[in-house]
Formats: structure tokens, C-alpha cells, sequence
């Protein structure tokens, strides 16, 4: 239905009709201003990315072929988008690397985590989300928040979905690492309140 | 083992990113971002390409070349030639014109030369629509 939706906007912008633009934009610029913001960490900047995905939208539309959804081929522009702009701020894409993955507890840090109040449990994630590396950012929020398949994301990033898979699983170690750093102080202070 | 943490922890960390939501731009982003493409476009409108020479006169031109350079490498063609001669007029008397002999060589070489002068424009030309193109 949604997809059914975007191919008749696509087709109204390419005929040059605005409004439909307008549309389109008002449907997807929360999640694209979301992996701009998680990747470049900055409001303004990722603003200014927003803007250039959209423009870039509008002027390449008609190279849209329909093979993937076009929420798929608008990330991917997302993601370069925010690559490029990293690249010229001469910003690091790297991550760190985690080894003790093994000594936690995920069942334990649901507990620690259902013991905060809403709004400090929020607060803590957008935190940790803020602390990931470009790269984790987005793996992370296309396949949690936007429930994104292996083979989609593989489609975004380009790379193979066994790369995807790989990078994942790395990815879901550092955020366990920084969930357990964040998260175990937030509880303490909460005891301490109490 | 490490599937079923994993397990864990998809469903726990699923739950926690959906609570924290998506983010948003400033209220007046899309009347913002209108207002450029607009303007993007009325620029466009301005500057839209039109070519001096069409894409049919130039297949005219490559016709009328083809054939011309056809003749003069397959056909019988002489290479010492007297263009004065053609006309047919008398000029012996006024002024005196000289014979103008050209060798195969030398045309050879022109043609040769006018082929690459025609790529080197094709070439700069490409080269500076990429530089300035919008995409």
C-alpha cells in the first residue's frame, strides 16, 4: 500500500509537481533526519544533510527504476549523503572494538533498565545512540528501529548481507558494552534518590 | 548460548530505540527546502541547453562527410586538380591564378586533423558539462 503510494508520488515528481514533493518529504523526513542526526551528531548538520538527500531526491527521481522500495533507495542517499559529509569534515567513521560480550547479562540489563523512570531510560538510550559510531548508528537503527531486513540494509550500505550480518553482530557488542557503562551508574543514582 | 543473548537482547533493545522515537527537523524544513528547489529550478528554466547545431543537422553533416571521404579514398579521384578550370571562365587575360595541386598525403593528414579537433570539442565539452551540471 505505502510502496503502491510512493510510486504514484514518484510519478507525479517527475512530472515536476511540488505539492507531491512536499508530500513525500513530510512522510520520510523524520527517519532520514533521524540517521543523518545519529551519524553526524549534530542538529544543524544533519539538517543540512536532510536538505541534500531531498534536493538529490528531486533531481535524480527519474533514476528511480522500482527495483527496491524507495524508502531502501532513500536511505541509501541518506547514508552516502551523511558519508560525504563526514569525509569532507574529515570526521572518523571508525568504531572501537569490544571483547567481553560474553560476560553479559542482557536479561539483567532489562531488569536495570525497567527499574528507570521512562524518561531517564529515554534520555540514557538517545545517550548511547549519540556515542555509537556513524556506521553502528545506522546499522543499528535500520535494523531495531526500522526493522529492516539483512538484505535491506546490505542495500543501503552496500555491501553483501553477510558483511551486514558481521558488522551487526560487532555493532550489537559495542552498544551492549555502552548500555551496561550507561546504564549501571543511571540505577545507582536511582537507588540513591530513593 | 550466544544466540539466545542475542535473542534477549534484540527483543530488549527493539522495545528501548522505539521508545526513544524518531528525531525531527525544525517545523519549517519542507517550506524551506520548497522554496530552493523553486528557485533551483527557475534558474534551470533560464539556462535550459539548446544546441547551435541539431542532432539532425549533424547527421547531415556526417552524411555529406561520409560520402565526400568515400569518394575520395574508393572513387576515381584525381588528385592534381585545377578548381579554376571547373567555372569555365576566361580569367587568363585579367589576372593570373595559380594551379593549386594537393597530394593524397596532405589530405589524408587534414581529414585526419579535423577528425581529432572535432573529438577535442566533443571531449571539453563533456568535461565542462560534468563540472557544472547540478546532479
Amino acid at each position: 500500500m505505502s510502496q503502491d503510494q510512493d510510486q504514484n508520488y514518484i510519478k507525479s515528481i517527475i512530472m515536476g509537481d511540488t505539492h507531491t514533493l512536499a508530500l513525500l518529504v513530510e512522510k520520510y523526513k523524520h527517519m532520514v533526519f533521524t540517521l543523518a542526526f545519529r551519524m553526524v551528531k549534530n542538529r544543524e548538520e544533519a539538517e543540512e544533510v536532510l536538505q541534500d538527500v531531498f534536493i538529490k531526491v528531486y533531481n535524480a527521481v527519474d533514476s528511480y527504476n522500482g527495483d527496491a522500495k524507495f524508502s531502501t533507495w532513500l536511505y541509501k542517499i541518506a547514508y552516502n549523503k551523511s558519508l560525504d559529509y563526514l569525509k569532507k569534515q574529515k570526521r572518523s567513521l571508525d568504531t572501537f572494538s569490544v571483547d567481553d560480550y560474553e560476560n553479559m547479562d542482557f536479561a539483567e540489563m532489562e531488569n536495570i533498565t525497567r527499574n528507570i523512570e521512562e524518561k531517564e531510560r529515554k534520555e540514557a538510550i538517545g545517550k548511547i545512540l549519540k556515542e555509537l559510531s556513524a556506521k553502528d548508528s545506522v546499522l543499528i537503527t535500520l535494523y531495531y528501529y526500522e526493522e529492516l531486513s539483512l538484505i535491506e540494509i546490505a542495500k543501503v550500505m552496500d555491501l553483501s548481507p553477510n558483511t551486514v550480518k558481521v558488522q551487526l553482530h560487532r555493532s550489537r557488542k559495542r552498544l551492549a558494552k555502552l548500555l551496561k557503562e550507561k546504564l549501571e551508574p543511571e540505577i545507582i543514582q536511582g537507588y540513591g534518590k530513593k | 548460548m550466544e544466540k539466545n543473548k542475542e535473542k534477549e537482547f534484540d527483543v530488549f533493545f527493539s522495545k528501548a530505540i522505539k521508545e526513544v522515537g524518531m528525531e525531527s527537523p525544525s517545523l519549517d524544513f519542507t517550506k524551506k527546502l520548497l522554496a530552493k528547489i523553486e528557485v533551483k529550478q527557475v534558474k534551470k528554466t533560464h539556462f535550459v541547453y539548446k544546441p547551435i547545431i541539431t542532432k539532425y543537422a549533424w547527421g547531415i553533416i556526417a552524411a555529406v562527410f561520409l560520402v565526400v571521404l568515400g569518394y575520395i579514398v574508393t572513387g576515381d579521384y584525381q588528385s592534381n586538380m585545377s578548381w579554376w578550370s571547373a567555372f569555365n571562365l576566361d580569367l587568363k587575360w585579367h589576372i593570373k591564378l595559380p594551379e593549386i595541386s594537393i597530394s593524397k598525403t596532405y589530405i589524408y593528414c587534414f581529414i585526419g586533423f579535423t577528425v581529432f579537433l572535432g573529438l577535442q570539442v566533443y571531449l571539453i565539452k563533456q568535461h565542462h558539462s560534468k563540472q557544472f551540471s547540478l546532479r
